[in-house]
């Protein structure tokens, strides 16, 4: 199974946030667990908002870095991907749509 | 046998130069990671359960041990530091809540122990660790506060389990909640470790104070009273540590008894609080609430980890009590009986010797050690500074060495018979 592009993101409201020396702490209070994420990590989070298509973000992190490759793309979605296992995105919130490997 | 010097593992070392402050610990950590081999899960593993790390991680953040970590491994206690810092300020926010809620019910709550002690001697960039929320009620408000612990959405961690059955057959029940990972224990009596009887909670709620810190609707201790709690809780988990022969090994056991957070508790309070406190005030309290004991075991352990910290009324009350000569005995191997000179060549020999001179006694003349005439090489004279109770005067020697003196002087009184 693998994710639709066509999924919107929608990262956790309760998870607890801190930036320091260019490195982003998440806190999830639900399994009392820190992730450390770094700048990029934290652009793409801060993009899943619920109103943007897995494609949005990645053409909108292309827009912020001024850059254009398929690489990056590649990169935005697996790190969507990891912070999906990760729990940090909601599954309730989430959009995405299930469908089976071709 | 084990040398003591063996006891403490590369990662037990490492736990120590943490905690202690000291202004060589990352040259002293760089120097054991290149000894050996680091058992890097077994850190995390003793740390965590130690409640000790966010002092590892601000060790292993040092710039001079970075090429002793993977990155990996690096980011991973960058992160666990961090975890205490969140922790800290969900507690908090919970137990403000929490004083609120009780507060309405018209119940008094105080707050003990771990989050008590986080506010009493730690920072908010470098919190201690918790495992728990330790809460206190008088016995009258223990249904209130159960009622409103579960209209905050806490449930009994054992449902099988009354409230009743808890009351009456144990000193405080545990409530979970869903959305959090740490329990709540709520307490409505202390505990009394070895039954000498510590049901004081009447007293220690009487003399409460409210915090700024927590909300109005929480209380906490004493300062006093919060050492006195502390030193009881170290001794009810670690009893056993105290008595054992040689620092390594005391430091080992309370290491293994998943305890150092208490003993770096202890430290804390007497180096933040203990100027401003009378020695006498601390006795006397804890002669009240039947701590004594307790209190000078705590003192004994907080001596191996970091004995500049504790200052000299401590050990004094600890050498002196009337109320507990024989403890203070026992758990301090340097108090030894001397006797009167007996035999031919003997003299009296006059040996000033301070084991621990940073705690700054008060000079007197108590350590009269028998000595045979040249036989044995008695260490330079270090000036004593105490007052020593007038029977321990007479009889006691004091003095890492005085023991292994009092040793020799009787292997050479048998060798010469």
């Amino acid at each position: 199974m693998s994710r639709s592009k066509a999924a919107r993101p929608l990262s956790r409201t309760d998870l607890e946030t801190r930036e320091l020396d260019g490195e982003y702490f998440l806190y999830d209070p639900v399994t009392d667990r820190v992730v450390l994420i770094n700048r990029s990590a934290a652009v793409i989070l801060a993009l899943c908002d619920g109103t943007r298509l897995e494609d949005e973000i990645a053409a909108e992190v292309q827009r912020l870095y001024g850059s254009k490759t398929e690489r990056l793309d590649e990169d935005v979605w697996a790190t969507l991907a990891q912070f999906t296992a990760q729990g940090l995105i909601g599954a309730a919130q989430l959009t995405a749509q299930l469908e089976p490997d071709e | 046998m084990k040398r003591s010097a063996d006891i403490l593992s590369i990662t037990d070392q490492l736990l120590l130069l943490a905690v202690r402050e000291s202004k060589t610990k990352a040259e002293d950590a760089r120097r054991l990671l290149e000894q050996a081999d680091v058992d890097w899960d077994g850190l995390s593993r003793d740390s965590g359960q130690n409640r000790v790390d966010s002092f590892v991680a601000d060790l292993l953040a040092h710039p001079s041990l970075q090429k002793h970590l993977a990155p990996d491994r690096a980011a991973d206690w960058r992160a666990r530091g961090m975890l205490g810092v969140f922790r800290m300020e969900i507690f908090h926010k919970r137990i403000g809540d929490l004083g609120s809620a009780l507060q309405n019910a018209g119940v008094d709550m105080l707050a003990y122990k771990g989050i008590d002690f986080q506010l009493r001697c730690y920072s908010s960039e470098q919190p201690r660790g918790f495992s728990d929320i330790d809460i206190l009620v008088a016995p009258r408000d223990v249904d209130s506060a159960a009622a409103c612990l579960e209209m905050a959405g806490y449930y009994p961690a054992d449902g099988r389990k009354t409230l009743d059955y808890y009351r009456r057959f144990h000193l405080h029940a545990v409530y979970r909640h869903t959305r959090h990972p740490w329990p709540i224990e709520l307490h409505w009596a202390l505990d009394a470790p070895l039954g000498t009887g510590f049901d004081s909670a009447a007293l220690i709620l009487g003399a409460a104070e409210s915090s700024s810190e927590l909300g109005p609707g929480v209380l906490r201790p004493r300062s006093i009273d919060a050492l006195a709690l502390m030193c009881t809780h170290l001794e009810k988990h670690l009893a056993h540590a105290p008595w054992l022969p040689d620092a390594s090994a005391r430091l080992k056991a309370v290491i293994m008894g998943s305890g150092l957070i208490w003993l770096l508790d202890i430290v804390r309070w007497m180096r933040r609080h203990a100027k401003a406190t009378s020695a006498d005030d601390v006795l006397e309290r804890m002669r009240e609430l039947g701590a004594e004991r307790s209190y000078i075991l705590a003192l004994r352990l907080a001596a191996d980890l970091e004995p500049q910290a504790l200052p000299a009324w401590a050990l004094h009350a600890a050498l002196t009590s009337r109320r507990v000569p024989l403890i203070a005995r026992l758990i301090y191997p340097d108090l030894s009986r001397g006797r009167a000179a007996t035999a031919a060549g003997e003299k009296r020999r006059t040996v000033l010797y301070a084991p621990r001179p940073q705690w700054g006694f008060r000079p007197i003349r108590v350590l009269q050690v028998l000595l045979p005439a040249g036989r044995v090489p008695v260490e330079s004279t270090v000036p004593i500074r105490t007052r020593v109770h007038r029977a321990a005067r007479r009889t006691c020697l004091i003095g890492a060495n005085a023991w292994a003196l009092a040793r020799t002087h009787a292997h050479n009184r048998r060798g010469r018979r």
